[in-house]
């Protein structure tokens, strides 16, 4: 080994640690109590090794936990319920977010900057505290409808809260800025001679934007998409401040398998099977990555 | 009246009627009226920044002039959206979709203007004939070379039977060699479709050889508009006369009136005579012009040289052999340098003539232009 490739591995060397250490092993921590049987011990589940010196003897571990999973309709549901509601709240995103990404790719310099900016600021402040200010805005009291009331448009209080509206509103509040960042590169890039080239030959500005525009920033919105989407799926607080009870999402069901039952090897189970269900698209996301940068 | 003959008579197939286009407060096409007949290839020619991709673009649609408008066969397209243009611009960039294979780049246009598909394949077909890239239509525009990529732009312009081509710098990507080739294909392109052609190029030389006639521009006015022969033998002006070609120029001022009136150089102090009858005013400043190819070139005779009109000495300063042609130039004793071009065979033992040597230079007068601006 020379000292060039040397050099080369104490640079990669770190960052592997680092994901092994803080990723990997959290990981296999995480698999093997989705494994293992619930225990009224601390940690409260029982280990699906039995250990001999270093060497483990024997394997306990089955999957129990994910049969479970399957048997009872609460899970199920809740996964799609999840998987929906981040599907729909990412697609109202991309609705609200690329016509914002495109009048800023289309802003001169100067004013482009401070869009960007005004963009990215709600970020600088906690998520929230941004889902607290929506309870502000959607209860009884709140802010709408005491503005209605107030001018005799309604009588009694419209329900917003725990509405699947208010669940998308704040998905799209606390995640615009992940769709419009992505959406912005990829119109920033679109060489403008093309949406000339393709008005002289013919084409009426909507024809170009399903023809030119829409085709070349394809890459923008499957990452912005996947962006919004991925965080969604298993989003808590959004479904647990802002929903109902009656609203499954599979972020809450975690959190009340984990802190509520004391049940971790039932939690890690739902825990690795969203895992699966995320690995899908990101796997999709590197492929359409790869595809637009050949 | 005169108009209304022009439209029922032979009214010009592309008309351009007072055009202006400022951007703020800066005039980037001031005024410009031409007239363009079908068939011509036409080059609008000028530096960065003199307004002749604005002029082109305007024809296209692209821009909006601020007054004036455009005619094409009789119809007022001024307000017409570009994509509603019977026009159809080839970009300096090429502009192809890089999402879209070549053939898709081709039937663009002519999806746009539902084609029926068998007409448009055999259309496709056809353009991809004239270009010669019958293999490359499964390819992506990254697939290509720079003077592949070119041909397709080409041949997506011509896709829509255009009226009128449109082509800014077409050929400035190529390198040299290539560009000398592509310019021939287009010409025999064009000949072939008998389609209109608009070129803007910054290239004179490019600009002579291509085109029927050539529109000069320069700081957003359209200055003289003449077939390539005429513009070089007639320059308008100065600037003109130094842009297509290269020229020596000997500023004169004049004397007297009348049949005793006079051209006195203010380099040499001799007299300077052209063929022109151009009516001077008694110490008006103007310009003779020669090019370097009508400048006589001979070893000095001994003695007292003869003083005669549009005749000085000086030394020889400088021969540049290319071969073909021979650049020469002579440092009259005045210190005004002057360039000469021989195209015979230059052999310096045969002529006689070294770097150093006293010489005598001199032009006929019919080789010489008057130039007032």
């Amino acid at each position: 080994m020379g000292f060039q490739s040397l050099k080369r591995y104490l640079v990669i060397i770190p960052p592997i640690l680092w994901l092994g250490l803080f990723f990997l092993i959290p990981f296999f921590v995480v698999l093997q109590v989705s494994l293992s049987d619930p225990a009224l011990t601390r940690p409260p589940f029982t280990s699906i090794f039995t250990w001999e010196g270093w060497w483990p003897s024997s394997f306990t571990g089955d999957l129990e936990n994910y049969e479970f999973l399957l048997s009872d309709s609460l899970y199920v549901n809740s996964y799609l319920n999840s998987l929906k509601i981040a599907a729909i709240g990412s697609f109202v995103c991309l609705l609200i977010g690329y016509p914002i990404a495109y009048v800023i790719a289309r802003a001169d310099a100067n004013l482009r900057n401070t869009l960007l900016l005004l963009v990215i600021l709600p970020f600088w402040t906690s998520s929230l505290l941004r889902v607290y200010a929506l309870i502000g805005m959607y209860s009884p009291n709140g802010f709408i409808n005491s503005t209605l009331s107030w001018f005799g448009i309604i009588d009694t209080p419209l329900q917003l809260m725990q509405t699947d509206f208010a669940i998308y509103s704040g998905i799209v509040i606390t995640y615009l800025p992940l769709m419009i960042l992505p959406l912005y590169a990829a119109l920033e890039k679109l060489d403008g001679d093309l949406v000339e080239a393709a008005s002289d030959l013919g084409a009426t500005p909507l024809a170009t934007f399903w023809r030119v525009t829409l085709p070349l920033s394809i890459s923008g919105i499957v990452a912005g998409y996947l962006l919004v989407f991925i965080p969604s799926v298993g989003e808590f607080v959004i479904p647990a401040l802002l929903g109902g009870p009656d609203q499954l999402m599979i972020g809450k069901t975690l959190w009340t398998e984990f802190f509520n039952n004391r049940d971790w090897p039932v939690a890690s189970s739902v825990a690795m099977v969203m895992l699966a269900f995320l690995v899908i698209p990101m796997m999709f996301l590197r492929n359409t990555q790869r595809a637009g940068s050949a | 009246m005169a108009d209304k003959a022009d439209r029922e008579g032979r009214a010009p197939f592309l008309r351009i009627h007072n055009i202006s286009k400022h951007f703020a407060d800066v005039k980037a096409v001031d005024d410009v009226s031409l007239d363009i007949e079908q068939g011509e290839f036409f080059c609008l020619l000028g530096g960065s920044g003199s307004g002749k991709s604005t002029l082109l673009r305007m024809i296209a649609g692209l821009e909006t002039p601020t007054s004036g408008h455009i005619e094409i066969e009789n119809q007022d397209v001024t307000d017409v959206p570009p994509w509603k243009r019977p026009v159809n611009m080839m970009f300096q960039s090429y502009a192809l979709f890089p999402h879209m294979n070549v053939e898709k780049n081709i039937a663009f246009g002519l999806k746009q203007d539902n084609w029926p598909k068998p007409e448009i394949a055999a259309r496709v077909e056809e353009l991809l004939n004239l270009v010669q890239l019958n293999e490359y239509g499964k390819r992506k525009p990254n697939q290509l070379s720079g003077g592949q990529r070119q041909r397709v732009a080409l041949a997506r312009a011509l896709a829509r039977k255009p009226k009128v081509l449109l082509l800014d710098e077409p050929l400035s990507a190529l390198d040299k060699k290539l560009r000398e080739e592509t310019q021939r294909q287009l010409v025999a392109i064009q000949k072939e479709i008998g389609t209109t052609f608009i070129m803007v190029t910054h290239d004179q030389e490019e600009a002579m050889s291509i085109a029927t006639r050539i529109g000069v521009m320069d700081q957003a006015k359209l200055v003289q508009v003449e077939a390539p022969r005429e513009m070089y033998e007639r320059p308008a002006n100065k600037m003109i006369a130094g842009f297509i070609g290269q020229v020596n120029l000997f500023e004169g001022k004049v004397k007297g009136t009348g049949k005793a009136q006079k051209i006195i150089s203010v380099d040499t102090g001799g007299i300077l005579e052209t063929l022109e009858k151009t009516k001077l005013e008694d110490g008006q400043t103007i310009w003779v012009a020669v090019r370097p190819e009508r400048v006589l070139l001979k070893t000095k005779p001994k003695g007292r040289a003869a003083k005669a009109a549009n005749k000085s000495s000086g030394k020889l300063t400088d021969i540049m052999y290319l071969g073909g042609i021979t650049h020469i130039q002579v440092t009259l004793d005045s210190g005004h340098p002057v360039r000469i071009t021989i195209s015979e065979h230059w052999d310096e033992d045969e002529a006689k003539l070294k770097l150093g040597d006293a010489v005598e230079v001199s032009f006929e007068k019919r080789a010489a232009r008057l130039l007032v601006d």
